[in-house]
């Protein structure tokens, strides 16, 4: 029997995502939270009889919610990057035992580590997989090349491609990361500190301002909830303004709630927050007042940073990933915006020659953004898919070269493109 | 959704986890809510693993929501079947079993409208945990037939069934010797890892299982040998003398340890999990000691960073002139 | 501390106290190096006479001095199997990040569990007897460590059994 899939482990700031390969969603995805025993609290652990296996006292994600009175929460991932390897390395013992249940020393492992890290950091993770859990293989992908290749599943073989412009916006912050044939370009890699949170915060604002009759305690959640079921993105603001203010009966929307206490329901409108709230991406002056670089003028200032001779596949390749691109029509708004902006550039540019009497033709620059279903657990997805194939074999570091040379193997992972 | 969020295996409260649950929470997740009062009717494809080499294929077609198969692929199928397993599946999932797809070994299908009913109840509830849980019936079903004739008093001294649970290493382990005596059925488990330190980690385990014993007041007597020397009830039995294996750990259980059907399910889940639980701790263990070694390493850098001189003695100092300079 | 082993580190104490005698010596042979002669073992007349400390036979201190860099090398106790695989474990760990602790040696030297590398420009940059100290602490610390990890896997042992037994 030689059917056993690789683990697939995505360990982002906010939340955890790990099953196995070759499924399209991952099996779970959980808070990337420990909570250990606070100090102060009671523990039941502090009895003597049990002396020994205190670190075997936390509890992982969704857990953690239930035992706040007996423990801390603890966040070992910051900013993408992993801060407390005592934390993590027993967040992975609980993740792998727990719930995925598989053996360690009989299933590969692909985890995933953001733009930037360091070697050394990979080099501890390398440590940990191969001593302590014994796996027969270990591959660490960077997330964004992983975003790429979930967008697979859109093109066909031929147009498959590890080149491209990977746009990714989860809670917390947004970035946009160039990628020319599976490497990350690390010195044009843009951030930006608008994300879902924000989306949520915005709509939350807006239906207070507007003296909604939700119920205090409900209005994060309903916030929430009005973005991710009711928010599109649109195609001019003035004109979806106008549309609204003449037939409202069409697109304001009724949102139902229960008020937790009494059990009463409450109505509440849902209006122009439907198109407003991720309009802070194109016009984050409504929004934001120390941020306001519309999205698609740092992806195309991103690229231009980028060397010449990938920026053509960079236009043609724009790849979205992570929830807080999910908004419908998304895609196509950032796809004309762009356009839009590269398009003015090149007129410019051949009026310009034109004016110092020079003629030159201009092959048009195709820009491309990719929408795939897989969006919202894009970075997993692509892992399992490449996880499943025995390309991904090849490219592992095995428990063998881990003993022959050590942890420094886990520095470098190559890059690589399977045929399927 | 099949993700949902999972529920705690945590025995109870407080005690940190130190049994991991029989069941396959991915299994279990998905199950309920198609089974229970949810009703849940998406279509599925699902593969995942569980320990000792079993696999899964949770399939629910989209034209026929309602019905979900689980392919089960397990090592040594056909022996598990002739000892037990086949009745353990019949009895459990009557009129459920469905040919497996390629890969695997068994398959049941259950009706979601009308799941069928067990020894463990009738709700679609109960349906979801025992199949979630189907890993500990079939490898399970040779002992529970091991200690449901010990507790009928119709042993079969002499015939020993070997349940082939996973294979750790060449040198063998990973498997466990059931031998019924006419009072008594003992389990030998043949323990092995393939890494050096887990093994010695192993054995220091294996040994306090014995002391254990004395401590605790009603379980089965336990007793350990290194891997060279295979205690005596296994003695002969073919490819039992390979060398070093971490060791073998027998248990022997009376009458009484499976006396009723509560003790009996217990003790068959103990079982069948003892070599992860065995496995899950060492992993522990190693996790403690890095732990403690990074603490350590802190506290010697600490101690190395006392000896660095202050930097603050390289001021900055003029000459006659004005210019400043350093002083390497 | 046991009191047998106050002698023996104060013994190593002393003998590196008088061994970190070292200067700023480039190399003779390619110009504008700076090489640690005890590695590079390039002259005679550069290497000092090396000098053993034991214990016992299986804890014991080498010290090779030379004109600009002394190394030292300790050889930990280990009685039994398991202790011999946490010595492992630990100096492996430690040696991983022999960045961070500037004066070890990524590998250690043939017969050795640990070996550190001083040279001149260590002893420029840190205070000579705090590094000596440094140096005692360690072979203090590795000690009480591997004896402290075998306890408590012990004593884990004993609880992870029991847990297993209770069941039944």
């Amino acid at each position: 029997m030689d059917f056993k899939p690789p683990a697939v482990i995505d360990n982002g700031t906010g939340y955890t995502k790990m099953g196995y390969a070759g499924n399209v969603e991952p099996q779970y995805i959980i808070p990337t939270t420990i909570s250990l025993p606070s100090s102060k609290g009671t523990s039941s652990f502090v009895d003597t009889k049990r002396g020994g296996v205190e670190d075997l006292d936390f509890y992982i994600g969704t857990d953690c919610a239930k035992h706040t009175n007996t423990h801390a929460i603890n966040y070992p991932i910051r900013h993408g990057l992993i801060e407390n390897w005592d934390n993590m390395e027993r967040l992975w013992q609980r993740c792998i035992f727990d719930s995925l249940r598989c053996d360690p020393q009989e299933h590969y492992m692909l985890l995933t580590e953001p733009p930037l890290n360091t070697p050394e950091n990979r080099e501890y993770t390398a440590e940990i997989m191969f001593e302590t859990f014994n796996v027969p293989g270990l591959y660490i992908a960077v997330q964004a090349v992983l975003a790429l290749a979930a967008s697979w599943t859109k093109k066909s073989v031929a147009e498959r491609t590890l080149t491209g412009t990977v746009i990714d916006s989860g809670d917390g912050v947004t970035h946009v990361i160039p990628v020319a044939d599976g490497y990350v370009i690390g010195s044009c890699i843009k951030h930006i500190p608008l994300a879902g949170r924000d989306i949520t915060n915005f709509v939350q604002q807006i239906q207070r301002e507007r003296k909604e009759p939700i119920p205090a305690e409900d209005s994060l959640e309903t916030a929430r909830r009005t973005k991710e079921m009711h928010s599109y993105v649109c195609p001019d603001l003035v004109k979806e303004f106008a549309k609204y203010d003449s037939n409202p009966q069409k697109y304001i929307r009724k949102y139902e709630g229960i008020k937790k206490g009494t059990g009463r329901t409450w109505v509440s409108e849902v209006g122009y927050e439907r198109f407003l709230g991720p309009e802070i991406f194109f016009n984050p002056e409504i929004f934001s007042s120390d941020f306001l670089t519309p999205l698609p003028e740092v992806v195309d200032e991103a690229i231009l940073k980028c060397p010449i001779d990938t920026r053509r596949g960079l236009y043609n390749n724009i790849v979205l990933s992570g929830g807080s691109t999910m908004f419908k029509d998304f895609g196509r708004r950032l796809n004309r915006d762009i356009k839009k902006r590269v398009d003015r550039r090149m007129d410019a540019n051949l009026e310009r020659l034109g004016a110092l009497g020079r003629t030159a033709n201009a092959q048009p620059i195709d820009v491309n953004v990719v929408s795939h279903h897989m969006q919202r657990y894009a970075v997993w997805f692509g892992g399992s898919m490449l996880a499943s194939t025995p390309e991904f074999y090849r490219v592992c570091h095995t428990k063998a070269q881990y003993d022959e040379e050590g942890p420094r193997i886990a520095r470098h992972n190559a890059v690589f493109t399977a045929q399927m | 959704m099949a993700w949902a969020a999972k529920q705690s295996g945590a025995s109870s409260a407080g005690s940190g986890l130190m049994h991991l649950p029989t069941q396959n929470s991915i299994l279990l997740s998905s199950l309920t809510p198609r089974l229970g009062p949810d009703a849940l009717r998406e279509p599925c494809e699902l593969k995942v693993s569980d320990f000792d080499d079993v696999i899964y294929k949770l399939f629910v077609p989209p034209e026929a929501p309602n019905m979900i198969t689980l392919h089960i692929g397990l090592r040594d199928w056909a022996n598990l079947r002739a000892n037990g397993g086949q009745s353990a599946l019949d009895s459990n999932f009557p009129g459920c079993e469905t040919s497996p797809d390629e890969g695997f070994d068994c398959a049941i299908v259950v009706n979601a409208d009308s799941p069928p009913k067990g020894p463990w109840g009738s709700t679609g509830e109960a349906c979801a945990a025992k199949m979630a849980d189907i890993k500990t019936l079939l490898v399970g079903s040779p002992f529970d037939a091991a200690f449901a004739s010990l507790s009928a008093g119709s042993s079969s001294p002499g015939s020993i069934t070997v349940v082939d649970m996973h294979k750790p290493t060449a040198a063998g382990g990973g498997k466990c010797y059931i031998v019924p005596k006419d009072d008594r059925v003992t389990a030998v488990f043949a323990v092995d890892f393939p890494d050096e330190t887990d093994r010695a980690i192993a054995r220091i385990f294996l040994q306090e299982f014995v002391e254990a014993q004395r401590s605790v007041n009603n379980c089965p007597p336990a007793a350990y040998s290194r891997g060279h020397e295979p205690p005596t009830e296994v003695q002969g039995v073919e490819g039992i003398a390979e060398e070093g294996i971490a060791g073998f750990v027998s248990f022997t259980l009376f009458g009484d340890h499976v006396g009723d059907g509560k003790r009996r399910g217990t003790a068959v889940g103990m079982l069948v999990n003892f070599l992860t639980y065995l496995q899950y701790h060492v992993k522990a263990t190693k996790t403690y000691m890095h732990m403690r070694m990074r603490s350590k390493v802190n506290g010697l850098l600490q101690v190395l960073s006392r000896a660095k001189q202050e930097s603050s003695e390289v001021k900055e100092k003029k000459t006659f002139q004005g210019k400043s300079f350093q002083r390497a | 501390m046991a009191n047998t082993l106050r002698p023996y580190l104060d013994c190593v104490r002393t003998t590196l106290d008088a061994g970190l005698c070292i200067r700023n010596f480039p190399s003779q042979t390619v110009e504008r190096h700076n090489k640690p002669e005890i590695e590079v073992k390039g002259s005679k007349e550069l290497l000092l006479n090396p000098l053993t400390i034991c214990r016992t036979s299986g804890e014991r201190t080498l010290i090779e001095p030379s004109v600009n860099s002394v190394r030292v090398s300790v050889a930990i106790k280990q009685a039994d199997e398991i202790e011999e695989i946490l010595c492992h474990k630990f100096t492996r760990f430690l040696m991983q990040r022999s960045e961070q602790f500037i004066i070890m040696r990524r590998k250690p030297t043939e017969g050795y569990d640990i070996s550190f590398l001083i040279t001149h420009v260590h002893l420029e940059k840190m205070w000579k007897h705090k590094l000596v100290d440094f140096v005692i602490h360690f072979m203090e610390e590795i000690d009480k460590e591997i004896s402290g990890m075998k306890i408590a896997i012990n004593a884990r042992a004993r609880i992870v059994a029991n847990e297993f037994m209770k069941k039944f």
